[in-house]
Formats: C-alpha cells, sequence, structure tokens
C-alpha cells in the first residue's frame, strides 16, 4: 500500500529524513516508532505531499504524492498529532467543513457527517464548540475528521497523546475495528505498549531511517538469543540459578519488551 | 512533605509577581522580530505623522487663483500683496481658466476680481458705499482650506487700505473723493455740503501739513469693502455640497474594515500555528484557493458591514447618494480590498505577534494618509502625490464621488476598478508568497 525508498527530507540544511525505505503491506496494523527527531512527523508530510522530498521515492496505493497529490490524498487519511480543528466552530460544522473540502456532498456528506459524529461519541455534543470540549473528545473529533472519506489507509500520529484511558480504548477500538474491516493503519507513538498491543509489523526509526523493521514478533524474538518463558515467575531466581550451575549465562532475567528493543536499537540517550 | 501554594502575600507575593513578570519577559523577546516591531514601529509612526502632520513651517502654502476683470493699481497691489504673502501661492489666470482649475482639482479657490474692485480697494470704501461682491469659487471638499483663503485676503484688503491711509497721498485723495462725493450727493442739504466741503478741505491742508502721518484709520470705518461670496464647484454636480457624514462615515469605514483585515490575517495565522491549516491541504484542497476561499468569506462580513454602515449613514444622518450601483460597486470593491489585505498581512507577517504589530501600524498609515481621518490639505505636496499609491485614498475619493459629489455611475465604477486593482495585487502576492509552514 505504501513503499518509500531512499527518501531524504530537509528543512534547508538540516537533514529530517536520512534515506528511509519503507514498505506497508495492505491491511496491516504497521506501528512507526522512534525517538523526538527521528523523522516520523516529516516522512507522513512528505506521504501526504505536505513536504517535498529531496529525493527519493514514495507510492502511496500506487501514486505518486507530488505529482498524483489528489489521488494520494483520496487513499490516505491523516490524523495529525496536533488537534487541527477549528476550535470556535461546533462539532459538526467541523466535520462539515473537512468533509465538504474533500470533495464530500449532499446526502453522503450528511451520512459521513453522522459516521463521524458515531465514531467519535459526540452525537449528543454536536453543536459545542470544539475548543469547549475535553482533550479526550477533541482527540476523537481528531481522528474522526481523518477518516471522514474513506480513505483505504489511516496514518496516526500520536492519536491518544494526552487523553483519558477512557478515550484511548475508544480509539484503539476503533482503530482495531477499521482495520477488520479492511483499512490499513500507520501508527506512531511514544506509547510503546500501545504498538504492541495494536500493530502487526512494525518499523523502529531514527535519526531519518530505518534501523529495524519486520513483523512485531519477529523483531521481539532477539537476534540469535534463546528466550525462556516461565510459566511460575516465583521461580525465576531457582531457574537462573540452575542455568548458570548448567554453565549457561543468563543474561536478562526478564521478559523482553518492545521498549527494550527500540532503546536497543536507538540508545537511551536524550534527543532534540 | 509536598510543597503548599505560596500565600499571597510578603516576599511569596512578591516573588509570585516577580516570577509572572519574568515570565512575560521571556515570551516577549521569544519573538524577537516581534520585540524588534514593538520598538520600532511607534518610532516609526511618530515620525512619520510629525513629518506629515508638522507644525505651520511644514504646511505648503495654499494654492489661489485670481482672476481680475479689469486690473486697476489697487487691484494689481492687492495681486502683488497676496502673491507676497507666504501662505499662498497666487496663478494669475482668466476667469474661465480659474474656474477650469478649481474643477480639476489644482487649485483650492479662485478669487474673481469684478470690474468693482478696483473702486473697492481704495480708502474711501471704507466709509461710503456697499461692498462690492467677490465670487471665490471652491471645491466643496476644500472648504476648510477656503476658510484659511477667505482670511488671507480679507487681512490683505485691510492692510492694502491702512497702508494708503498711512501715507498723506492717500489721505488727500481720501478727503479729496468725501469732498466729491459729498458735493455731488443729492440727499444732503446745501448747509450740510457745505460743512462736507469745509471738512474735506481742512482734511486735506491736515493730511499735507502733517508730514509723519499717524498711520490711523478713522473712526467710524467699517468691515471690508469686498464681500467674498462662495460659490461652491464640483465635476459632476454643480450643487454637491460637501457632507461631513458622507466623509467620516468613508473614512473611518474604510479604516475599521482594514482592522477587519487585521484581524482575519491574524486567524490566519493562528490556524497555521495550531495546524488546521495543514489539515485543509491535506483535503487536497488548492493551497491558493484554499487562501482565497478564507478572504472570500471574510470579503462577505466586510461586504455587509459597508452596506450596513452607509444604510444607517443614508436613513440616519441623510448622506447623499449621487449612484446607487456607483456606492454598491465601491463597497464591493472595498470589501475585496480587505480580502487582499488580509492575504497580504498573512503572508508579510511572521507570527501572529508580528501581525498585531504591523497591522495597525500600516492601517493608521494608510488610513491618516489616505484622508480617512484628517484632511489631506495640511499634507506636505508629496504626500498628496505619494498617496495615489494608497487604497485608501481610492476609497475615501470613490465613496465621495459615489455620495456627496454625485458623479456619475462610470466615474464611480474608475474609482471602484482602481480600489479592486489594489485589491488583486495585494490578494496575489499574499495567496503567493503565503507560508503554509512555520
Amino acid at each position: 500500500m505504501i513503499e518509500i525508498e531512499g527518501l531524504v527530507a530537509r528543512y534547508g540544511r538540516a537533514v529530517a529524513v536520512d534515506g528511509l525505505s519503507l514498505h506497508i503491506p495492505e491491511g496491516s496494523f504497521f506501528g512507526l516508532l522512534g525517538p523526538n527527531g527521528a523523522g516520523k512527523t516529516t516522512a507522513i508530510s512528505c506521504l501526504a505531499g505536505l513536504h517535498p522530498p529531496s529525493s527519493g521515492r514514495i507510492r502511496v496505493g500506487g501514486f505518486d504524492p507530488v505529482r498524483q497529490r489528489r489521488e494520494v490524498l483520496d487513499v490516505l487519511g491523516v490524523v495529525p498529532q496536533t488537534i487541527a480543528l477549528y476550535g470556535r466552530l461546533s462539532v459538526v460544522e467541523n466535520l462539515r467543513v473537512f468533509g465538504g473540502l474533500h470533495g464530500l456532498h449532499g446526502k453522503r456528506l450528511s451520512e459521513r457527517v453522522e459516521w463521524g459524529l458515531e465514531l467519535s461519541q459526540l452525537t449528543a455534543h454536536r453543536t459545542k464548540r470544539v475548543e469547549a470540549l475535553s482533550g479526550g473528545m477533541q482527540r476523537r473529533l481528531n481522528l474522526a475528521v481523518g477518516l471522514l472519506h474513506e480513505p483505504r489507509v489511516a496514518v496516526c500520529d500520536e492519536p491518544t497523546a494526552g487523553v483519558d484511558p477512557q478515550s484511548r480504548n475508544h480509539i484503539f477500538a476503533t482503530l482495531r475495528e477499521l482495520h477488520q474491516q479492511g483499512l490499513t493503519v500507520v501508527y506512531t507513538t511514544h506509547y510503546l505498549e500501545e504498538v504492541e498491543a495494536l500493530c502487526d509489523r512494525i518499523a523502529i526509526v531514527d535519526r531519518g531511517h530505518v534501523v529495524r523493521s519486520g513483523p512485531l514478533a519477529e523483531l521481539l524474538q532477539g537476534r540469535g538469543t534463546k528466550r525462556i518463558e516461565l510459566l511460575h515467575p516465583t521461580d525465576r531466581a531457582r531457574v537462573v540459578e540452575a542455568l548458570e550451575a548448567a554453565g549457561i549465562e543468563v543474561g536478562e532475567t526478564r521478559g523482553r519488551t518492545l521498549e527494550d528493543l527500540m532503546l536497543e536499537l536507538t540508545g537511551s540517550a536524550l534527543r532534540e | 512533605m509536598t510543597a503548599s501554594p505560596p500565600p499571597p502575600w510578603g516576599l511569596a507575593g512578591l516573588r509570585t509577581l516577580g516570577w509572572m513578570a519574568r515570565k512575560e519577559l521571556l515570551r516577549f523577546v521569544a519573538d524577537p522580530a516581534g520585540a524588534v516591531l514593538t520598538f520600532l514601529v511607534p518610532i516609526l509612526l511618530a515620525v512619520l505623522m510629525s513629518s506629515v502632520f508638522a507644525p505651520r513651517d511644514f504646511v505648503d502654502p495654499l494654492p489661489l487663483v485670481v482672476a481680475a476683470v479689469e486690473p486697476g493699481p489697487h487691484v494689481r497691489t492687492l495681486i502683488d500683496r497676496l502673491d507676497a504673502n507666504p501662505a499662498v501661492i497666487v496663478r494669475r489666470a482668466s476667469p474661465d481658466d480659474a474656474r477650469a482649475q478649481v474643477f480639476s482639482g489644482e487649485a483650492a479657490a479662485a478669487l474673481i476680481l469684478p470690474g468693482d474692485a478696483e473702486r473697492a480697494l481704495q480708502p474711501l470704501s471704507l466709509f461710503a458705499g456697499d461692498p462690492v461682491p467677490v465670487e471665490v469659487l471652491l471645491d466643496p471638499s476644500r472648504a476648510t482650506e477656503v476658510d484659511i483663503l477667505e482670511g488671507l485676503v480679507t487681512r490683505e484688503v485691510m492692510q492694502q487700505l491702512s497702508a494708503e491711509l498711512a501715507t498723506d497721498e492717500g489721505r488727500t485723495h481720501l478727503f479729496r473723493q468725501i469732498g466729491l462725493l459729498t458735493a455731488t450727493s443729492p440727499g444732503l442739504s446745501a448747509a450740510a455740503k457745505a460743512r462736507w466741503a469745509a471738512f474735506s478741505a481742512a482734511g486735506v491742508d491736515l493730511a499735507t501739513a502733517d508730514a509723519g502721518g499717524s498711520g490711523t484709520t478713522a473712526s467710524g470705518a467699517r468691515g471690508s469693502p469686498l464681500d467674498l461670496q462662495r460659490r461652491t464647484l464640483d465635476v459632476f454636480n454643480p450643487k454637491a455640497r460637501w457632507n461631513a457624514y458622507a466623509h467620516y462615515f468613508a473614512g473611518m469605514l474604510t479604516m475599521s474594515l482594514l482592522f477587519l483585515a487585521a484581524t482575519a490575517a491574524l486567524n490566519l495565522v493562528q490556524e497555521r500555528e495550531e495546524g488546521a491549516l495543514a489539515r485543509v491541504r491535506m483535503s487536497g484542497a488548492h493551497p491558493v484557493l484554499a487562501l482565497v476561499g478564507g478572504a472570500m468569506g471574510t470579503m462577505f462580513v466586510a461586504l455587509v458591514t459597508a452596506c450596513a454602515v452607509f444604510a444607517s449613514g443614508v436613513a440616519v444622518f441623510d448622506i447623499p447618494v449621487g449612484s446607487v450601483p456607483g456606492l454598491l460597486a465601491m463597497l464591493l470593491s472595498l470589501s475585496a480590498l480587505v480580502g487582499g489585505f488580509s492575504l497580504l498581512l498573512a503572508s508579510v507577517g511572521q507570527t501572529a505577534r508580528q501581525i498585531s504589530i504591523m497591522g495597525p501600524f500600516v492601517i493608521l498609515v494608510m488610513g491618516f494618509l489616505g484622508g480617512s481621518a484628517v484632511p489631506t490639505f495640511i499634507m506636505p505636496d508629496y504626500v498628496r502625490t505619494l498617496s495615489i499609491f494608497l487604497p485608501t485614498t481610492w476609497a475615501n475619493e470613490g465613496l465621495a464621488a459615489a455620495t456627496w459629489r454625485g458623479a456619475p455611475t462610470l466615474v464611480c465604477f474608475e474609482w471602484a476598478s482602481g480600489v479592486l486593482a489594489f485589491s488583486l495585487v495585494f490578494g496575489l502576492i499574499g495567496a503567493l508568497s503565503f507560508r503554509w509552514s512555520r
């Protein structure tokens, strides 16, 4: 569904994306991970045709975001990191404006607006100004607006930042359901447990390029090491003792998480 | 132990004040260009305004056309005296030329001195005879300039008469004329005529004997012997009268609408900063169309405002409307100007703060120099010439043409086209140079 080869994107002299290559298959739930400044948001901007790539090749649903921007934006739905809505307009007005800008009109627009209200669970608040909504409600509406035009791919850039657990669960459930209906989802977040819970494939990006990618299960297997899963974690000390007595070096005594993997690959130094 | 909120008094209160003040200062310097503009704009505004609306020595002389039907020596002296006055530039012309110069706006007013003016400018006219009517032709919009010119003319006339009375020849002439006048006056008895003849002879003797002269005029002198009678001229409508409501409704509306444009520019930049504009672009909307569409919304608000303002002006304050289609065209073009100006301002201003400083500065300058607030005659010539490059000048002149001047519709359309041209240029530059991301 999305093919990126050797993408380079700059802001002036600063290189934000440096030779990024990705293959995101249709129907996948793809996690895009990386520390701040890794180039994730810039890559998304390039996908949506908002930022022109310096070099490289991008295809979204077979279309070139620079030359076939309109087609790409029909295929792609972007849920931005910020609450990109008109605060002084009501919920329904925001849905109508952005739906209209996407080319929806008449009965179809009304149907999609109702769908968006349902999706964001904001039907009861349809006439409220967006600026008067809670953070969680705004996030849900942000998601609904991004998906209003029925894209085949949803790129969600930290869609749960700063929301309460209820809204987060609602967003998860919504994305899972849409994914099951055939939507390809690209998901970026700093909450790694979200990726573990949702994604089937991931790519870890650092300093503008992919440092690891593949199916989540494979990546968590590690590289040439054996993983022993204890059925009774309380026996951990005895098991370790027995293994060491047998001459087996024990590296870790806890389960490996995605966070471990990411920190291993990208380091623990703070980023700008 | 958890920290408890500091009490609102004492040292803790002072610390709160200090931290909040520090925060505000940090915010101030966080946008260096905005900080520089904060200092620069008042200085620029002060320099500009003081150079334009300066004290007397900066005021340009007022142009006055003088046409004398039969220029005798006293009339010529008056014209020379006016010419020597630094507050006036005198252009000598025939009555027809004088009229044409006022029509075209080259001169504030024309003074048409009739044949009787020669007699009126002699000292006897201070004591006998009716004042001579003198036509002052003026453009209705320049009445304030004509007030000044009339004062100057009257002063010169009276000084000329005083100067003549201060000379022996002048006084001798005056007393001789009194003798002649009273001798031939049919209303006087023979005895009265004899007394006046004796008075005249004594006066002549006294004037001849007193070589120094007192320079004072005789008691019982009247006002100026020239009765300045105004006649307004207008290019389009001879009956047009300058209307203060029409003038200030136009000027203040123009400035208010430009402030509306500044608010729209501010909103646009805030939308960019909050990410809503990026989402608009991600909808596939063409960038220029998206900007122009937003500007059209502002234009609509401006049009409704403009119509409401002028409708109330017409209904409540009797603002005369010369051409309804002309006025509508002007209001429409003014609304387009609001859209174009908002885009230009949003593209020039990098941040909301820069726009909030730059906008009022530009609007005040354009409003003042374009004649929205004060009469343009007090400005130097070069400013008046340069003001033709300001949309506010076109807007104010066009609205004047459509209202109290009573210009034909086609003339109003010409002014409206000028405003529209500014709108298009502003809008085009704004839409093409707008930065979609900071």
